[in-house]
């Protein structure tokens, strides 16, 4: 007997109902041992385990659960399956700069990135995101970390695709090559410092000198600071003279509703 | 997306014992056949209350964390 075959016979001996076209199963406290739900695109069928009056009742259940599991099918909780949806909507939208990306980053980068994807939408919609960063980085480290906050600061879109295609017209272009390349931009972060709640002055303010160093030595010629909420801005604030008072360094900031980002530009001289 | 089968918390361990699972004194899930605790894909034991999801591939069990989710949305 098909999967079909049974829920309709489940359905028969509680409820004289028709089904047509695509059913779903869902696991739900409700009043009933079985409900009958029929929404826009599909016909809910929803199983409270809790009502069965007997065992026979649970066996053909039982069965019906088990071949959706042999389906392959997902059983997902109601919450978790809402940030599914959600996760899916968010990388629909950032589709775009996703497509371009596939298939050139390593697997679990681009599972990073469309989880970057997904932190940013929430952060356009002003929904929470500590604590989902922190998940990400318990998983993926400071790389996982690094990946989201360059998303998130357009790095992805503005930089690293038209850095792709500049080497890509190179005649010795190889994957390798910009693999190598990309993980020093996400390991290293050499054009951008991202100022966190836990970041202290002091360790904000070695961080950014290391980098200007480092980056006169490499020949690059910038530095992007970027904090959000007021407590990051003060923080970057609070470092920023020693920084103006270097004749070598240009320091010019865009600063709107929660969000600073400082450009510093290492002037030619000091390159 | 995958075809997913919703659940609520409350019919969680109702749902789980379908498939011969069970939660031991600690809440940590359990095959109800062996009283061995089961695994998630990172080798974790899982509590019934942090068990979302569940999937066949043998098995897996799956945590409350985007990072998991994150492998069931499509390319």
């Amino acid at each position: 007997m098909s999967l079909f075959d049974k829920i309709k016979d489940l359905l028969s001996s509680f409820q004289p109902v028709k089904i047509q076209g695509p059913v779903t199963i869902a696991f739900l406290s409700g009043n009933k041992f079985i409900d009958f739900r029929p929404e826009k695109k599909e016909q809910k069928i929803v199983i409270d385990l809790s009502r069965a009056e007997s065992q026979a009742q649970i066996d053909k259940v039982k069965e019906i659960a088990k071949d959706l599991r042999e389906d392959g099918q997902l059983f997902l909780e109601s919450e978790p399956k809402k940030t599914l949806e959600d996760i899916e909507s968010s990388v629909e939208q950032h589709r775009q700069v996703l497509s371009f990306f596939k298939g050139r980053l390593l697997p679990e980068d681009y599972k990073i990135l469309k989880l970057a994807a997904y932190l940013k939408s929430r952060f356009d919609r002003r929904l929470p995101i500590d604590e989902l960063l922190q998940q990400v980085y318990a998983r993926y480290g400071q790389r996982g970390k690094n990946i989201c906050n360059l998303y998130s600061s357009g790095y992805f879109e503005n930089s690293f695709i038209p850095f792709y295609e500049k080497m890509q017209q190179s005649s010795n272009f190889s994957f390798t090559n910009f693999q190598s390349s990309f993980d020093m931009l996400v390991t290293d972060c050499p054009f951008a410092t991202f100022v966190s709640k836990r970041t202290t002055k002091a360790e904000l303010a070695a961080e950014i000198r290391m980098k200007l160093e480092k980056n006169r030595r490499y020949g690059i010629t910038e530095l992007n600071i970027h904090g959000i909420s007021l407590e990051n801005i003060e923080k970057i604030r609070s470092v920023l003279p020693v920084f103006e008072s270097d004749p070598l360094l240009k320091i010019s900031h865009d600063e709107s509703n929660g969000f600073i980002r400082v450009h510093i530009e290492i002037l030619p001289d000091s390159v | 997306m995958e075809r997913v089968v919703e659940f609520d918390k409350a019919s969680k361990l109702h749902l789980f014992a379908l498939f011969g699972k069970a939660s031991d004194a600690e809440g940590y899930v359990i095959d109800s056949t062996n009283g061995e605790r089961v695994l998630t894909r990172d080798g974790e034991e899982i509590r019934l209350n942090e068990l979302v999801g569940y999937k066949k591939g043998s098995e897996i069990f799956i945590k409350n964390d985007i990072t998991s989710l994150i492998d069931y949305v499509g390319d």
